[in-house]
């Protein structure tokens, strides 16, 4: 009721408000709105499983109700199948863990062929995460999947850590203006840029993905890190470096997700980095982002996905509001 | 002579909080750990495992991250009870034996969060006339479970090695029908003077010579290639579990692979994930020290 006095329908005479909510199916209108926008996309919830932490999504269907979430990101997708690093390629650290898989995939035939007919029969949106080595194979992969209806966008992946130059369009404004520039008229669908923490000036970046034409921007990918076996002074994984994400990275993946929002104005912000509760969701949704991917907690705790839009949808109408608009940005620094 | 309860069961893994029951050292690196949970009980077949927290379920405690990877001992469907036997290895099972000791002093929260049962068990190997199984560290429960469950015609022989006797799990705590235990201790304080290799070899040359047995080898790496080559020189069938790291346990990080001589069915990668594609595998299958061949 709060929440729809402040959407400024307090004029309505209470009799008549009851009747029209009678009227929608299972009362909808005195439910919060969990729907968020990004880009052309209306998302169910805010909540979306990260990429590379949830398959291509009917891995985890037997436990986490798909219907959930507004969207499951792929593992990444490279042009040619890729076997990844040796092992081992992980390890568990303080709050958190490396990885170096070294985006492990099946390439685009195989994926096109083998995936995307699993991936149709998903009852959320999918978002294909996109690695490449060069501004071509990026655009290839766009090219082709524009057509096929089970993807409905691209998260575009300039930020992995783990593989040589995978950092270079994240790391450089011009090349990554020049990526996006370039991927803009492959597709009509939405092109997410998942931005790197591992620079000097995310809002710098931030700017240059929009400015190239992404519709909306996810961060962050892993934190740079390595761990050392002492009894064998030699490194705990294959790769030596590993991205690092969990609970541990929070803090960093917060500030970047502030500066971003702060210096793009209007453009939706996917957060990204170690939410392990709703209270994380919120602390994202505070400092601008308009919807949280949910990562390494899907291996300790996957229903989380299944519990966080009830949670949110409690905590909205506790605090009377109809939609996620009051929350996002709400932040007061 | 393969038989129904060992087929590789469904993909269909649950996700629950288990109870703990009860908790007893039965070696000085074994502990006994039974839990409450009915529907993994009724679900898990020999050689399948469990993703188990070691902490209580709190979202502000974030150390240890990960849960870890333990394979099934046993499971009772009628009692509703699944019974796992992990070896102290490091900081995750350390912490679980204290969760475990806590929450059955009534110290903290009761149920640990599990997910399972998971991978693809044990099947019996077919046209054998005997079973080895050749285990040690945290192998033992999947053999332990497999020979407990099979029903498979042929003698049984389970090899379990460690250190000394007193790293030995409990007889009892391992015992499986109509099995014979071989016990060895690297340092000869009980059973067999030698490893577990050394072991498999003195049975196929003494009481099973002549004989052509179906290997089933769970437990550390160096033991597993051993015994991997063992079967290859003697032309036997095998099946090894592998043990790796593990984040999720159902096939979506990709951290646990191991490479094969064959492209995969669905990716066409040569990788393969011990906890999605396996654990157990034909060492043959394999590439490089598993099966003695390099990858194409």
């Amino acid at each position: 009721m709060v929440g729809a006095e402040r959407k400024g329908v307090k004029h309505k005479p209470p009799a008549l408000r009851r009747l029209r909510r009678d009227r929608l199916p299972g009362y909808a209108a005195r439910m919060p709105d969990l729907t968020s926008r990004l880009g052309n996309l209306t998302l169910a919830t805010p909540f979306m499983a990260a990429s590379g932490t949830f398959g291509y999504g009917s891995e985890y269907a037997p436990i986490v109700d798909l219907a959930n979430l507004g969207a499951v990101v792929t593992k990444s997708l490279s042009v040619a199948p890729r076997e990844g690093n040796p092992t081992p390629r992980i390890w568990e650290t303080s709050a958190g863990m490396l990885n170096a898989i070294g985006l492990e995939n099946c390439g685009l035939d195989v994926f096109i062929e083998k995936k995307v007919p699993e991936l149709a029969k998903l009852p959320t949106k999918v978002l294909v995460n996109v690695v490449g080595n060069s501004i071509e194979e990026y655009a290839e992969i766009c090219t082709r999947l524009d057509p096929i209806e089970a993807v409905d966008g691209f998260e575009i992946n300039i930020s992995c850590p783990n593989v040589k130059h995978g950092c270079r369009f994240a790391s450089d404004a011009a090349d990554c203006e020049r990526l996006f520039k370039a991927l803009k008229p492959t597709t009509k669908k939405l092109l997410l840029a998942k931005l790197s923490p591992n620079v000097t000036d995310v809002a710098e970046i931030a700017r240059a993905a929009v400015e190239g034409g992404a519709q909306a921007l996810s961060l962050i990918n892993t934190l740079l890190g390595m761990a050392v076996d002492v009894k064998t002074r030699r490194p705990r994984i294959a790769n030596v470096t590993g991205g690092l994400s969990g609970p541990a990275i929070k803090p960093v993946a917060l500030r970047c997700v502030w500066q971003a929002a702060r210096a793009c104005p209007g453009v939706p912000v996917v957060g990204i980095g170690g939410i392990r509760s709703l209270e994380d969701a919120l602390e994202f949704f505070m400092v601008g982002a308009c919807a949280v991917q949910v990562g390494t907690t899907n291996y300790l705790d996957p229903d989380l996905l299944n519990r966080l839009p009830g949670e949110l949808d409690a905590w909205l109408k506790a605090e009377g509001y109809a939609d996620l608009k009051p929350l996002v940005g709400s932040f007061k620094a | 002579m393969n038989y129904a309860a060992c087929i590789a069961a469904p993909k269909d893994f649950l996700q629950r909080r288990a109870e703990p029951l009860a908790q007893e050292a039965v070696s000085s690196r074994y502990f006994l750990l039974t839990l409450r949970e009915p529907e993994i009980a009724r679900r898990a077949r020999p050689g399948q495992f469990v993703m188990l927290a070691c902490r209580p379920d709190d979202p502000a405690s974030c150390d240890p991250l990960l849960p870890r990877p333990l394979a099934v001992l046993d499971a009772d469907p009628a009692a509703g009870t699944l019974a796992l036997l992990y070896f102290q290895a490091g900081r995750g099972t350390a912490l679980l034996h204290r969760t475990v000791s806590d929450a059955l002093a009534g110290r903290s929260g009761a149920a640990l969060r599990i997910i399972g049962p998971l991978g693809n068990g044990f099947t019996a190997l077919e046209k054998v006339d005997a079973h080895i199984g050749v285990g040690g560290g945290s192998g033992v429960a999947p053999l332990v479970f497999f020979f407990r469950r099979l029903k498979a015609q042929g003698e049984r022989h389970l090899i379990l090695a460690a250190r000394s006797a007193e790293q030995l799990a409990r007889a009892d705590c391992v015992a499986a029908p109509q099995t014979a235990l071989h016990e060895a201790t690297d340092d000869g304080t009980r059973g067999f003077r030698g490893n577990a290799v050394g072991a498999l070899a003195a049975l196929l040359d003494g009481p099973l010579a002549g004989r052509k047995p179906g290997l089933y080898v769970a437990g550390p790496e160096p033991m597993m290639e051993a015994a991997a080559l063992v079967a290859r020189q003697r032309g036997l069938p095998c099946r090894v579990s592998l043990e790796a790291r593990m984040a999720c346990g159902v096939g979506v990080c990709r951290s646990c692979v191991v490479e094969a001589l064959t492209p995969h069915a669905h990716s066409g990668l040569y990788r393969r994930a011990i906890c999605q594609d396996g654990p157990v595998f034909d060492p043959a299958e394999l590439a490089g020290v598993w099966s003695g061949v390099a990858r194409p």
